[in-house]
């Protein structure tokens, strides 16, 4: 059995809260669209029944004022520090009071050494309705539409008309009324599928809008083994995709750190340089010796805060609801720090040994949530020995090579955090 | 060397380049070896190898080794470990390419504010490293230079106005500091033994369990209330001339816990030190060497930097960093007066009242205007040295003397 080791402690997640960098809200879980490939839909086994539910908003009130409790003890270690409130569905649009009543209370909060920013993710078949409040507040919209028309066909509606022709109207119509902030605030998702192609998603949004779109691939995770099939035909890598463009070089290049290349360059580089620190007193001090827990997993809370349609509480947005380290019940938020603490460090000795004969483990991306039979016997998808770390390592400096322009640019213009 | 191929020459990533005018220096960060030359057209060939697209490596021509200088610095770069140069043949005909050393601070206070969703004042605390509280000012000693010293130093220094911090100012700084990564907390004075509320500050270092170290002249050292410090340990200034040979020498250093500090101004000072540091076996000690305004002679000869000091022993790639980005000496450091002002750097202006801001404010404060930790080797003379940024940090010297440099280097 492997050895239990206190990579965290209740404290350090108390920390995490009081240090809080974004609030996540599944708004609902309702939505105008039924995506082929959404996380809540046919292909997934691991999320909360779809009910076409609301967050409570007296709820999310509670979590919020339970967080400023924290960002107003002496465990807050900044003097000025932003925390993005998002909001998350389902379709987030299709609940406005709860969105403007949560924008509402975090602008009358007492709590001097934050500012927010909002941000939502957006289907966009509501834009043109809600886009003078979004606007009003600054948000940054994160507008989900995969290409043109055919590339966007997996995008329908509940009686499974294509919702093309009504996002692109919408956003449109934003990028009229409101020209500065389509140019700064908004930014577009794509999924890859088969249906499309990163150089045709890339194509159009450049051709259409003058932006770079970020593209994810369909989620691996939590497959039901009778779609495997299907979903084996829909799913398409990045990087095939990208490699079959006939310019893929100009795309990649254009794209920058968008694309999935150059972003495992930056984690490369970021890692493997030398040259990279966190902040002024990593230059004071040698902190290599500092410990690193296994994985690339993140201390919880340390990047956001995920809550459910039902008041679970995640550190993350995508990973399976069975992992809810929280709840918010009617009379108070739920956080048990010492079973957090204890979780996380049985996960994380599962691991351990793996991770110890590990050669990646400096540039280590690999989520624990994302191992498949993690209570019982996690084997690691990341894991490279040492022949596969050199190949891993010679195929990024012969990237380097290539595009020897990058280094400085990533090195010069590029805030991972 | 055969001049008939052609060869792949490059600089290994632990090599820092510096060039100015005619002058350029490339040091092997890893052995501290350095390599000058003022050769143009091999500095031409080190310049092309920093352009962005080369990545620290050049194609060189065969041919080019035909000049008995290059092939000369080129040997001397090899034996040094400062660069490599082999021929390319079908096996290695790929240009190699370096992750070079270029400096990426995440929270770099230029890249924080230029992004509209981040502050400098993100996890602040994280930097305040060296707090010292001059908790009184009043002392009965006389010491010539007492208003001079903490312009140097850590050092009591007393007022005749007679203020002092409460408790409650104290305690409020302790509440707000309990999560800051603190390696070194001073309390002084004035004379800590004439602070009224010493004993409840006694407990309340204890309450938030701090390894304070007290910081106290040794003609103060007399006291029946010395004993209250036992748990703790001792900073003892000693100045010159010595009084009676510091005969309460020998009690203090039998209670333990000591550091004795000698502030020497001139070689008989340290004559003096010597003497006692020998007569009464101190073995934990520090001699500090005072600007009086009259001794710049003993100065350059005992203080300023020439080459080889600079040169003494490595400097790592880090600390060449930290050399562009902040300064050594005073990063991490806040200094509370008896009227509750903080400052950075007590040469510096005040950055603020603990009655009126947070101690993060303060912090942010800090980061923002830059009063001293900040302060780097940016200003002539030294931004025209090829040693720039392998010489250490401006210190409090430099603030006393009003000069930049205190070197030999650029007169």
């Amino acid at each position: 059995m492997d050895k239990l080791v206190q990579y965290i402690t209740p404290d350090l997640i108390k920390y995490q809260l009081a240090n809080l960098s974004q609030l996540v809200f599944e708004v609902t879980d309702a939505c105008n669209l039924h995506c082929k490939y959404c996380g809540f839909g046919e292909f997934y086994g691991n999320y909360e029944v779809r009910e076409d539910k609301n967050l409570s908003i007296e709820k999310a009130l509670k979590l919020i004022d339970y967080l400023v409790e924290f960002w107003n003890t002496n465990q807050n270690a900044s003097a000025r520090r932003n925390v993005y409130i998002s909001f998350y569905g389902g379709e987030p649009l299709l609940n406005m009071p709860f969105i403007k009543a949560i924008v509402n209370h975090v602008e009358e909060l007492d709590c001097k050494q934050r500012f927010f920013t909002f941000s939502m993710t957006t289907n966009a078949l509501l834009l043109s309705k809600n886009m003078d409040y979004l606007v009003e507040k600054d948000f940054n919209l994160l507008i989900s539409l995969d290409g043109d028309a055919e590339n966007t066909a997996y995008r329908v509606d509940h009686n499974q008309q294509p919702a093309f022709d009504r996002i692109v109207k919408n956003v449109e119509a934003i990028r009229q009324a409101y020209p500065d902030y389509f140019e700064n605030k908004v930014r577009f998702n794509s999924v890859l599928h088969n249906k499309n192609s990163v150089e045709q998603i890339y194509r159009f949004f450049k051709a259409n809008y003058n932006k770079i779109p970020s593209i994810g691939e369909v989620n691996t995770m939590g497959i039901k083994p009778e779609m495997q099939e299907q979903f084996r035909n829909m799913y398409q890598n990045v990087n095939e995709s990208l490699s079959q463009s006939e310019h893929y070089r100009e795309i990649e290049r254009d794209m920058f750190i968008s694309s999935a290349s150059y972003q495992s360059l930056c984690t490369f580089i970021h890692q493997y340089s030398g040259f990279v620190y966190h902040d002024y007193t990593d230059l004071l001090f040698d902190k290599k010796a500092a410990q690193k827990i296994p994985s690339g997993t993140c201390i919880p809370f340390s990047k956001k805060m995920y809550v459910t349609v039902n008041g679970k509480i995640l550190p993350c947005e995508r990973i399976g609801h069975q992992f809810a380290l929280g709840d918010i019940t009617d009379q108070e938020v739920v956080l048990d720090f010492d079973a957090i603490f204890n979780r996380y460090n049985t996960y994380l000795s599962k691991i351990t040994n793996q991770c110890s004969k590990c050669s990646n483990t400096k540039a280590c991306t690999q989520c624990i949530f994302y191992l498949e039979d993690l209570e019982a016997k996690p084997v690691c998808e990341g894991f490279l020995n040492e022949e596969d770390f050199q190949t891993y390592y010679r195929s990024q400096m012969a990237f380097l090579a290539e595009n020897p322009d990058a280094y400085h640019r990533i090195m010069e213009e590029i805030v991972v955090e | 060397m055969d001049f008939s191929c052609d060869y792949w020459f490059g600089i290994f990533p632990y090599v820092f380049y510096s060039k100015k005018g005619n002058k350029a220096l490339l040091y092997n960060t890893r052995q501290g070896v350095v390599l000058k030359t003022e050769v143009a057209d091999f500095i031409a060939l080190i310049d092309e190898m920093h352009q962005h697209h080369n990545l620290g490596v050049i194609f060189l021509k065969g041919s080019t080794l035909k000049q008995e200088t290059i092939r000369q610095l080129i040997g001397e770069c090899v034996d040094k470990k400062i660069g490599f140069c082999f021929p390319i043949t079908e096996t290695n005909s790929v240009k190699p390419v370096q992750m070079m050393p270029v400096l990426n601070l995440q929270r770099d206070v230029d890249k924080l504010s230029a992004e509209n969703d981040r502050a400098i004042g993100e996890d602040i605390i994280h930097y305040l490293l060296n707090l010292t509280i001059h908790v009184n000012s009043s002392c009965q000693q006389n010491c010539t230079h007492c208003n001079d010293f903490n312009k140097q130093f850590v050092f009591c220094k007393c007022s005749s106005v007679g203020e002092q911090l409460s408790l409650t100012q104290i305690e409020h700084v302790f509440q707000q500091i309990e999560y800051a990564p603190l390696q070194k907390l001073t309390i002084t004075g004035g004379n800590i033994f004439q602070y009224p509320e010493l004993e409840g500050l006694l407990a309340v270092l204890k309450k938030y369990r701090y390894q304070a170290k007290f910081g106290i002249h040794y003609l103060n050292c007399s006291n029946d209330n010395y004993d209250l410090l036992d748990d703790f340990s001792k900073d003892i200034f000693i100045t010159f001339p010595v009084m009676d040979q510091a005969e309460n020498l020998p009690s203090i250093l039998k209670k333990g816990k000591v550091k004795i500090h000698f502030i020497i101004s001139s070689e008989s000072d340290y004559q003096q030190a010597e003497t006692i540091i020998q007569q009464y076996g101190i073995s934990d000690y520090q001699v500090l060497p005072f600007f009086d305004g009259n001794n710049r002679t003993f100065f350059e000869e005992n203080v300023f930097m020439s080459e080889d000091d600079i040169l003494a022993s490595p400097i790592k790639q880090r600390i060449v960093f930290a050399n562009q980005k902040l300064n050594t000496n005073f990063f991490g450091a806040l200094f509370i007066l008896p009227d509750g002002t903080v400052h950075a750097n007590l040469n510096a202006p005040a950055i603020g009242n603990i009655d009126q801001q947070s101690i993060l404010d303060l912090l942010n404060c800090e980061m923002i205007h830059n009063t001293a930790w900040r302060q780097i080797r940016n200003q002539h003379p030294c931004t025209e040295c090829i040693y720039q940024y392998l010489c250490p940090s401006p210190s409090n010297y430099e603030q006393v003397f009003g000069k930049m440099n205190l070197c030999s280097v650029m007169e």
